[in-house]
């Protein structure tokens, strides 16, 4: 076959993907969401769509999980997600509303589907070769592609595969398994597209924020960039950082502007995340956790009031969306596959206090500044710019740091208590590990960059 | 400089500011990483000075600090590098990616034996010597691999190097790729 055909058919498999999942989160969001919160997001369109193609990725990994078997369930999602598309289109026809296309809104989606583009060489036409990526991650898809189930049968058991670490999140596996399965063959390429599919609604939800600014054009360059090369080599921790950052921007705009999708959109990154790594977990609590913290201290009775409220309003969203989580967590125990840090409960103490001891704790400080140094240089400029400027960081600058430190003391435990010996462990790992932490800073770093941006205007 | 100064209002939120900044400055004395102090004092005195195109010092100084102390420059550079590489030859990779089995050139010579050992024989599972088994550039690699062909306890077909071949003396040898010889012990 020719060049552009086999590039033609490369594409279509990426439309072709993403209009299934797209058709997938559309029953997901009908399911969870009413007619009203349809109508409060028309505006934010492009948050909207974003939300649902993550929404998908997330239901068919529930309906992986569910039937097992990669064919029964993507024939059923298949079914479903083709409903879904009846659905909007049924919904677009019927609309009484005069819809005006938005020209801003349709230029950042083609700015966003460039940056996909550019992602794309890196991404799927560089082999697998790093080794977690071809230990762990893709050795899992390539197991689930083989047997064609992501049960017990897909070998997760087996004596052989241990080193692996099986009990790990299946998200991404499940999806390169899925699409391999579907194609027909495996090689160490077309696997990789999973990533660049994951990598969409991320590219679409950074194009809205996108304004003639200095902020933008920082946020633009450091939340891809800024994460090299864990982004495009296969290991999931780029990925992590990147919607950890994502969630944390999100969440961040909804303290200023309060749109309900911008929330939304930040939980759902959330109970997305925790299938992609298990430090995911780690991090969707944390920000969970500063989340309510700082509503409560601002909004006091009536947040609480509120948050209780919100919480029966999307009660089958949080379920739906946990669900993914829970159901791999429940094979797990079935199957008896554990994490290699479990080493019960005394001798974890007794490593914490070894560690807090003999002062490998400043060797894990150290390497761990080492990592985050240059983030934390940018954040320091902007920090003295911005009480030069007399413009206090608000909400959505003390959310991410906030969280980030809780992220950052749970890794720094984890290397505390680690059975492994910590050189080796640091040597390993702190380089990824950092990812999301450098997030955090990377999104406090842009609010801030956009406090002073509005003042220095001001002035000028 | 004075009317500056003298602008700052001494919030509680700019005082804890303050002390996270002193912290961080400390953190930079500590860890005797005088180029970044050297930055932070540039840009605290560029900013009491500077009044006029502010917003281009800001930008300088950031653009600066993230080309240099950030993976970005590297990540672009990679970015433009693999972007060019397949734009100026496209027809290779697109043909890698859409063919089977594809990608394998990156394995080790001895995986890559192994492989072939496999597919010429058939086999349908397998056990590798101590030796190959120690190194785990090898045994991790040929387990991912050769999935589902599967490494198994009881598997009657060995994978060693020539120099093991004394110890496996009772085995029938198969085959002989170098460095790798196929034994079938049963």
């Amino acid at each position: 076959m020719s060049t552009v055909s086999n590039f033609l058919l490369i594409f279509l498999l990426l439309i072709i993907t993403s209009l299934y999942l797209f058709g997938l989160g559309n029953i997901f969001v009908k399911l969870v969401f009413t007619k009203k919160d349809s109508e409060e997001n028309k505006e934010e369109w492009l948050n909207s769509l974003a939300f649902t193609l993550l929404s998908g990725i997330l239901m068919n990994y529930l309906l992986i999980l569910i039937f097992q078997s990669l064919r029964t369930s993507f024939f059923l999602g298949l079914i479903i997600s083709i409903f879904g598309f009846f659905l909007l289109i049924n919904k677009l026809l019927n609309s009484k509303t005069k819809r005006k296309i938005d020209r801003f809104a349709l230029y950042k989606l083609v700015g966003s589907l460039f940056i996909v583009f550019l992602f794309f060489s890196p991404i799927v036409a560089e082999p697998l070769a790093d080794w977690d990526a071809r230990s762990i991650w893709f050795f899992h898809a390539k197991m689930i592609f083989s047997s064609g189930t992501i049960g017990e049968s897909a070998g997760w058991t087996h004596d052989s595969v241990e080193f692996s670490h099986p009990d790990y999140p299946k998200l991404v596996p499940a999806l390169a398994g899925q699409i391999n399965y579907i194609v027909g063959f495996w090689n160490e390429y077309l696997p990789k597209i999973s990533i660049l599919i994951l990598f969409i609604p991320t590219t679409i939800w950074v194009s809205t924020f996108a304004k003639n600014s200095l902020s933008f054009l920082f946020l633009i360059i450091s939340i891809p960039l800024g994460f090299y090369p864990w982004i495009w080599n296969g290991y999931m921790d780029g990925l992590l950082a990147v919607y950890v950052s994502i969630a944390l921007l999100l969440m961040g705009r909804y303290f200023h502007k309060k749109q309900q999708i911008d929330l939304l959109s930040g939980f759902l990154i959330l109970f997305v995340i925790m299938n992609i790594k298990n430090e995911g977990i780690l991090a969707s609590i944390a920000i969970l956790f500063t989340f309510f913290i700082i509503n409560l201290i601002v909004n006091k009775i009536s947040g609480i009031k509120n948050y209780f409220s919100i919480t029966k309003r999307y009660f089958l969203f949080g379920l739906l969306s946990l669900l993914p989580f829970l159901i791999w967590n429940l094979y797990k125990s079935q199957w008896g596959l554990t994490n290699d840090l479990a080493i019960g409960f005394s001798q974890t103490i007794q490593n914490i206090f070894l560690r807090l001891q003999d002062g490998s704790y400043l060797t894990i400080l150290s390497r761990s500044y080492s990592e985050t140094g240059g983030w934390l240089l940018i954040l320091g400029l902007l920090l003295i710019a911005s009480v030069l400027r007399n413009k206090n960081p608000d909400k959505a600058v003390v959310f991410p740091l906030l969280s980030t430190l809780i992220v950052f003391i749970g890794i720094f435990s984890v290397y505390l208590l680690t059975p492994n010996d910590l050189i080796w462990h640091l040597d390993t790992s702190i380089s990824r590990t950092m990812l999301p932490i450098n997030g955090g800073i990377i999104v406090a770093s842009y609010y801030l960059i956009e406090k002073i941006e509005t003042r220095v205007i001001d002035i000028q | 400089m004075k009317s500056k100064f003298q602008s700052i209002n001494f919030t509680s939120s700019n005082i804890t500011i303050f002390l996270l900044l002193g912290i961080w400055l400390l953190i930079l004395v500590y860890s005797k990483n005088y180029v970044f102090l050297i930055i932070n004092f540039i840009f605290f005195i560029g900013s009491l000075v500077i009044r006029k195109n502010y917003w281009m010092f800001l930008a300088s100084i950031l653009f600066f600090s993230m080309l240099f102390y950030s993976p970005v420059l590297y990540g672009f550079t990679k970015l433009v590098q693999s972007n060019f590489i397949t734009l100026s030859h496209p027809k290779k990779p697109m043909r890698l990616i859409l063919t089977s089995g594809t990608g394998k050139e990156l394995l080790t010579h001895q995986v890559l034996r192994m492989l072939d050992l496999m597919e010429i024989h058939d086999i349908t599972n397998y056990q590798i010597s101590t030796k190959l088994g120690e190194d785990l550039s090898i045994s991790q690699r040929i387990t991912e691999s050769s999935w589902p062909i599967l490494r198994e306890n009881d598997s009657p077909y060995y994978f060693l190097y020539d120099e093991e071949i004394l110890d496996f003396k009772d085995c029938t040898i198969i085959d002989f790729k170098e460095p790798i010889y196929l034994v079938n012990c049963q």
